[in-house]
């Protein structure tokens, strides 16, 4: 049996992130993932032939640009796509509202709904940026762990403090403030137009089953704002190749530093003897020892899956059973031969095309997931990448790939085995796009439609939630996944966590994957540093 | 002729009386200006049909600060705080959900649904005590400002991050939790029945427009349960002769220890001058002196009513405008002829004594929330109901009763209609809601009062009809309460103060706010508080 | 409101003395008659017939049923043979004690537990990904506990379908009594020859008439709590919530105890592999001890008399069990002893006409012989009786494993 320091169960891009940071420490890495392709919910697939299609995620606007260039990722292939358009969203009748990431365009753009709007939405931009910074200060730190810190990790603490007292006492205040607040309260201190609001929401929803006048969906606004410059609306770039390509760069640069990246090796349990991790055993029977086991799966897969709930103590399982793990998202993939018939349809539609045409309407899409159905008239948020990079698709086709909010996961009747409640969100879906982006139907070649309870199956996400946890404010910093074990470590003794289910979160952000590596090297260095005095 | 205080109190509401009792009691020369005939603003006892006495707009106490009912020494002036033990949940089908002090019969009740949440009630229940515990500290202390971080500000600080640390980690994370989450996320960790979560969620929307299942409802929740008579936390009372009695204990007390109140003596405006008051004008044209004014009122009668903008910075009255009221809750209060009869526990019984609350189901408040939302009132409320006469007879004639209905959702902006066109078909609804459960209701009801948040903002003056003078959610809590760099009790006009429900630590019978903004006052003044401890 | 035991139109008829007192929710006498010391001989001399029916009971069943009794309690549930029955407490994670009860195991692949208080939610959280289900049969299990030298006379000649006689201590047997089927453990709560009756509620009353025709010719007495009390002290068998705090409603972290510091450290039986709630902290716990034990104390009776006659009365503590807390100092003088602990139960023992206690204690001083103080108020004045430390149980007659 050979022998690896880690294996990283997995091939998420957070765990390709532990991966290649461990890899480049010389470690002796070994990462399985259990599908063909790497990247799990930032994978590209061929779900239709000769298409290149984003399985979920659309959008690496989150990931940062300085773990990037760490990493080397643009010499292994890494290239971006900015479009002009950053989201256009639709309101009916072929009207169209589009946000681009020039200001000015932007501005004259929001004049023609209203002017006082329009004038403002240079500092709500501002503002949002502002906000976004300080955020992104305590989203770059490990999470506090109140209670086991040793003075040198208290002091430590003050580090972010400093970082975001610098950015302004009063913004961290005013942080505290906003980031509670209902983003229906923040969008209307701001905003007079219910299509710019309803637009601006939409970036709330993502992560959380909860409408925009839910407490804590503008602290998911600013989330979804704290990586490339969100232009007032959210971050938002793609990757040229598709968002698996951003995997497979990391994958590479993982296997450069001598990591070892097997796919189709799905790990079946972490072997665990007398409370501590010594290797994982295969679907297929192989088993694998480890100095220590991360695991990119979402935390109760990790726990209850390949853990099992035996090894560890009934408290702690109370408490891995009350993670919110609510998926509210479908994907619909449509394979399209042309683009819908919109004025300036190639560049309008480049960015995110949205379906929000007021605060109302995202509110009555989440009230139906609140009572455990599909929304009869669906929150979209469509993706068209082959309009960035035409080589997805042959010619003269079109990949769409739309985000449908809500899908709760969970029915109150029936399940999504049922073809009914499939084919009744495929028509939802459809009739909504009739109305806002008319003659779209005629475009579709063919379709696939990825329920909650696909995302699980395929992509093994608990719940169908790709965030691995909900976003609130209720599970964020110290208080995600658990209570107390915000630190990457769990009960079992050299088993860590590394995925979206941990501080600071889901999206494709790398974060969790980087923080969790800086974890792990320093607690290596630490056990060095005692059994060296020693 | 210019009469000069020491200090001046605007708004004889609890706290503006509880905030003038402390200040007399250290020797100021206070004046109480109160706006309507009686005393107490939305803590008021009236005889809106003859011979039966309405509390008529909050109606039930356990958040009145007990060291405050020991110093201004309150039974002595009246109060008597009568327990209120039992909750009672009828169901649709019949059935219902009672609890009261009765540990085995409720461990038995709850059994009936669940043997599971029956053994996890007792440990909620620990849990809840240890949270009020953890946070009654925060409501005897003057807020810290973060952003100014002056010395007392980092005292007070460091004084709170020893106090959380201290806690246990559980402690400390569940806090965290219920700072956060929603009221129905937080239930749902211990529970199952659907019954049971609602009703324990539903103390989580009281005041707030809010669902059961948006976060930071858990914290309301929270709110309602540090209450403590006794040294028992959540221990609900109704206070004898109606909650009007607990102003006029107040009053009394103050007016003991040297206030002068003045009832029908609106307040136009208070006067500024370079930047400091110097007393107030009333509507009638006279002028009153002090060099100190606090207003018991709201923050926005306190800063964009009272005083000229001019006068404050940008930032605050910007701040003040985003400050969220909503008021979201209406009252119906009723003359019974007899005793309301439930179906689902019929007779007279000690349910009558205790609180019934028509919360069936956590989807059923969503759906009472989503009407309200989109600008109607609920079609089918939320409704928390005493009887004040089955525990105090002196409410009713005898035989007869009072039946006080506190009910949500009733937005304070209607998206169709005017509240004085939708008043009676508001009562209405609660009317038909009840009738469901108490099958005699319609024959007996003598006389109906309805009071929407309308009728609570021309009554008492409450922006928006918001009972606490602002929701009590994260953002509008402690050193954002009412907006950040001003949540000291002091405000940018030297000799300004506020003392109300719209400050820390927030709305409820409690007397907190009028309490710490006296020891402010004092301590700017440079004076002890007079007997008693020293006010922080 | 107090609910009725199935026994209760027997008891209620029979409690003279009209002395109720709420057991977890169900009116249970205290004494039958207006005092208690008949009931207590009954004990010792004849026999005691208790109604325990407010006992809460478990059915663990299934193919994982074993494996989930050792996961959840202290003992080393895979030594115990099927018709066995074992004592044990059990622990939350952190190792501290949550309730105690036996374990009854009725076959291969089903156990009953008996509790002081509710536990199925925690049985059931603790069988997540086992293949075994937890069932409350609190309601549909009736009990009785027929405690004395005379007991076995009584069940043998009662009892058809098992050999009472047979029946050695800790172990179990299906039979009938008259039409009724029971299951008899030779437990109890008394540290005396003794069994425990588990039946349907059904059949209550029928097994009681029976149990009182038969025993009359062998001293058979119905018996109330204050004489169990004194009987258990004696036993040195632990109370919950007097003896030691459930961590669940301790409120405070110093109020918990382990088993090792509630003197059941022979409780805990760990074997190689095995992770059972607590085991990890127990381990740890094990090899660094508390600084608390329990111990059993022996007052010095004349001093006690002696400081009641210095006031002109008889020894009022005599006679009943008490279980105020009491604290306990080191010997020496009344100005240099320090308190090392706290009686928790205490009982003059009729039996052995000794003042007996159970106490929480330094461990320091929880050596048998070792000399500290007690103290002792006599009319509103404190004093301080000087006590032994001494190996429990006080009382223990060769017939209860006999």
């Amino acid at each position: 049996m050979k022998q690896y320091d880690t294996v990283v169960v997995g091939g998420g891009h957070n765990a390709l992130v532990t991966a290649a940071r461990l890899a480049c420490e010389r470690w002796k890495v070994l990462v399985l993932e259990r599908s063909a392709v790497l990247g799990g919910t930032a994978s590209t697939a061929e779900i239709f032939p000769g298409c290149a299609v984003n399985v979920a995620a659309q959008d690496a606007g989150l990931f940062p640009a300085d773990l990037a260039a760490d990493l080397g990722l643009a010499a292994h292939g890494l290239e971006w796509a900015r479009p002009p358009a950053l989201a256009t969203s639709l309101t009916g009748g072929g009207e169209a509202l589009t946000l681009w990431r020039d200001p000015a365009r932007t501005r004259d753009e929001i004049a023609r709904h209203n002017r006082t709007d329009a004038a403002r939405f240079a500092d709500w931009a501002d503002h949002l940026r502002t906000m976004a910074r300080v955020l992104r200060v305590a989203l770059d730190h490990p999470a506090p762990a109140p209670h086991d810190m040793t003075t040198r990790e208290r002091l430590r603490l003050l580090r972010p403090l400093i970082q975001a007292g610098r950015l302004g006492k009063r913004t961290v205040v005013e942080l505290l403030r906003v980031a509670p607040l209902p983003a229906r309260d923040l969008l209307d201190d701001w905003f007079e137009s219910d299509a710019l609001k309803g637009m601006l929401a939409s970036t709330a929803l993502s992560g959380s089953r909860h409408g925009p006048s839910a407490m804590g969906s503008a602290l998911r606004m600013l989330y979804h704002a704290t990586g490339c410059d969100p232009h007032g609306f959210r971050s938002s770039a793609f990757v040229k190749g598709g968002i698996g390509a951003l995997s497979a760069a990391l994958a590479a640069a993982a296997r450069a530093h001598g990591a070892e990246v097997r796919t189709e090796a799905e790990v079946e349990r972490i072997l665990v003897e007398d409370g501590a991790a010594t290797g994982v055993a295969l679907a297929s029977g192989e088993e694998i020892a480890a100095r220590c086991v991360i695991s990119g799966a979402d935390p109760r897969r990790t726990f209850f899956r390949l853990v099992g709930a035996l090894r560890l103590g009934p408290e702690f399982n109370r408490k891995v059973g009350n993670i919110q793990l609510r998926g509210t998202t479908a994907v619909l993939h449509l394979l399209l031969d042309g683009l819908p018939p919109l004025a300036d349809a190639a560049e309008r539609l480049a960015g995110h095309t949205l379906v929000a045409p007021s605060l109302d309407y995202l509110e009555r899409a989440a009230d139906d997931a609140k009572y455990g159905r599909a929304s009869a008239r669906p929150h979209l948020d469509m993706v068209i990448p082959t309009l960035h990079d035409p080589t997805l698709a042959p010619a003269g086709r079109h990949v769409a790939s739309i985000q449908v909010r809500y899908a709760p996961y969970h029915l109150r009747e029936g399940s999504w085995q049922d073809d009914a409640h499939r084919d009744t969100l495929l028509a939802n879906v459809l009739a909504v796009l009739d109305d806002c982006l008319p003659g779209l139907r005629d475009r579709i070649v063919d379709q696939r439609l990825l329920t909650p309870l696909d995302l699980e199956t395929e992509l093994g996400l608990t719940g169908g939630d790709e965030y691995h946890g909900q976003m609130g404010l209720d599970q964020m910093l110290f208080m995600r996944p658990i209570a107390g074990w915000a630190r990457y470590a769990t009960p079992v003794k050299g088993l860590l966590l590394c995925g979206s289910g941990c501080h600071p979160g889901g999206g494709v952000t790398g974060g969790p994957g980087r923080l969790a590596a800086g974890a792990i090297l320093r607690g290596r260095k630490q056990v060095a540093r005692l059994t060296k005095r020693s | 002729m210019a009469r000069k205080y020491d200090a001046i109190v605007i708004g004889g509401g609890h706290n503006g009386l509880v905030h003038a009792a402390y200040l007399a009691r250290a020797g100021l020369d206070v004046c109480v200006l109160e706006r309507r005939p009686l005393l107490g603003g939305a803590t008021v006892t009236e005889e809106i049909f003859p011979s039966f006495r309405y509390s008529v707009f909050s109606y039930v106490v356990s958040l009145m600060r007990p060291d405050i009912i020991r110093e201004l020494d309150l039974p002595r002036h009246g109060l008597a705080i009568l327990p209120l033990e039992s909750t009672l949940t009828p169901l649709p089908n019949g059935d219902r959900l009672y609890r009261d002090a009765d540990h085995h019969r409720t461990w038995r009740e709850i059994a009936r649904f669940s043997i599971r949440d029956a053994e996890a009630y007792d440990e909620y229940g620990r849990s809840l005590f240890y949270m009020a515990r953890a946070v009654k500290h925060l409501l005897g202390i003057a807020p810290p400002d973060p952003a100014r971080l002056g010395p007392g500000d980092i005292r007070g600080l460091l004084g709170l991050a020893r106090h959380f640390l201290n806690l246990e980690p559980d402690q400390l994370h569940l806090l965290v939790k219920l700072m956060t989450t929603s009221a129905a996320d937080f239930v749902d960790e211990w529970f199952e029945t659907d019954v049971l979560k609602a009703t324990l969620s539903a103390s989580g929307i009281i005041g707030t427009f809010l669902g059961p299942r948006s976060p930071g409802t858990a914290y309301v929740l929270l709110h309602h349960y540090m209450g403590e008579i006794d040294g028992h936390f959540r221990a609900w009372g109704f206070a004898k002769g109606g909650t009007g009695a607990v102003a006029n204990a107040i009053a009394s007390a103050a007016r003991a220890a040297g206030a002068e109140i003045r009832t029908d003596a609106p307040v136009a405006r208070a006067l500024v001058k370079n930047g400091r008051v110097n007393g107030v004008a009333l509507a009638n044209g006279d002028e009153l002196h002090a060099k100190v004014v606090s207003s018991s009122l709201d923050p926005h009668r306190t800063f964009l009513d009272l005083v000229d903008e001019d006068a404050l910075p940008a930032d605050l009255v910007s701040a003040v405008r985003a400050y969220r009221f909503r008021g979201s809750s209406g009252k119906v209060n009723l003359a019974l002829d007899a005793a309301p009869d439930f179906s689902c526990m019929p007779g007279h019984g000690p349910h009558l004594r205790g609180a019934v609350s028509i919360s069936p189901s956590i989807d059923y408040l969503e759906r009472a929330y989503d009407d309200a939302k989109y600008g109607d009132f609920s079609r089918e409320p939320y409704i928390d109901i005493v009887i004040p006469s089955a525990i105090d007879p002196a409410m009713a004639p005898p035989g007869k009763h009072v039946m006080s209905c506190f009910v949500q959702y009733a937005p304070y902006e209607l998206r169709d209609g005017t509240w004085d066109e939708k008043r009676e078909a508001f009562g209405d609804t609660v009317v038909d809601t009840l009738a469901r459960h108490i099958p005699n209701l319609r024959d007996i009801i003598l006389h109906r009062q309805v009071v929407t948040p309308l009728d609570i903002e021309r009554t008492t003056g409450l922006t928006q009809g918001n009972i606490f003078q602002g929701e009590l959610t994260p953002s509008q809590l402690f050193f954002l309460r009412p907006v950040a760099g001003h949540a000291g009790y002091r405000t940018p006009v030297r000799g300004y103060y506020q003392c109300g429900s719209g400050t820390h630590p927030g709305g409820g019978i409690m007397g907190a706010p009028g309490k710490l903004a006296a020891g402010r006052v004092l301590a700017d003044l440079r004076r002890g508080p007079g007997r008693g401890r020293r006010g922080k | 409101m107090l609910l009725e035991t199935p026994f209760h139109p027997r008891t209620a008829a029979l409690c003279r003395s009209r002395r109720w007192r709420n057991w977890s929710g169900y009116a249970a006498a205290l004494s039958y008659e207006p005092g208690h010391e008949y009931e207590y001989y009954a004990v010792r001399s004849g026999a005691a017939l208790f109604d325990v029916s407010p006992l809460r009971k478990y059915e663990v069943a299934g193919p994982d049923a074993a494996a989930l009794v050792d996961r959840v309690v202290t003992r080393n549930v895979f030594c115990c043979a099927e018709g066995r029955v074992l004592y044990t407490p059990w622990c939350d994670e952190a190792g501290k004690l949550i309730d105690d009860g036996t374990v009854q195991r009725l076959g291969a692949d089903i156990f009953r537990i008996t509790a002081a208080d509710p536990c199925l939610r925690w049985f059931q959280d603790c069988a997540l990904g086992m293949d075994a289900t937890v069932r409350d049969i609190s309601l549909d299990l009736a009990a009785l506990a027929l405690q004395g030298p005379t007991s076995r006379d009584i069940l043998a000649g009662l009892v058809t379908g098992a050999d009472i006689a047979a029946l050695p201590y800790f172990a179990l047997t299906d039979g009938h009594i008259g039409a009724a089927p029971v299951t008899i453990t030779r437990t109890g709560y008394t540290g005396d020859l003794g069994y425990e009756i588990w039946l349907s509620p059904e059949h209550a009353i029928a097994v009681w008439d029976a149990l009182v025709e038969t025993g009359r010719g062998f001293g058979i007495a119905p018996a109330g709590l204050d004489a169990l009390d004194i009987a258990r002290i004696e036993a040195g068998l632990l109370l919950k919530d007097i003896d030691y705090v459930s961590s669940w409603t301790a409120l405070i972290e110093s109020r918990k105890s382990s088993p090792y510091e509630a003197g059941l450290g022979w409780t805990v039986q760990p074997r190689s592999g095995r992770e059972f709630v607590g085991s990890r902290a127990l381990a740890q716990e094990a090899a660094e001890p508390s600084p608390w034990a329990l111990a059993g104390l022996e007052v010095d009776w004349p001093r006690i008399e002696e400081r009641f006659a210095a006031v002109g009365l008889p020894p009022l503590v005599a006679g009943k069990a008490s279980r105020a807390a009491v604290p306990i100092y080191t010997g020496g003088s009344r100005t240099t002893g320090r308190q090392i602990g706290y009686v928790t139960s205490s009982t003059f023992s009729p039996i052995l006409k000794k003042y007996i206690a159970l106490a929480t204690i330094r461990r320091a001083f929880a050596r048998p012989g070792t000399r500290i103080q007690v103290e002792l108020t006599v009319e509103f004045v404190r004093h301080r009786v000087p006590a032994r430390v001494v190996r429990t149980p006080f009382f223990d007659p060769a017939r209860r494993r006999g």
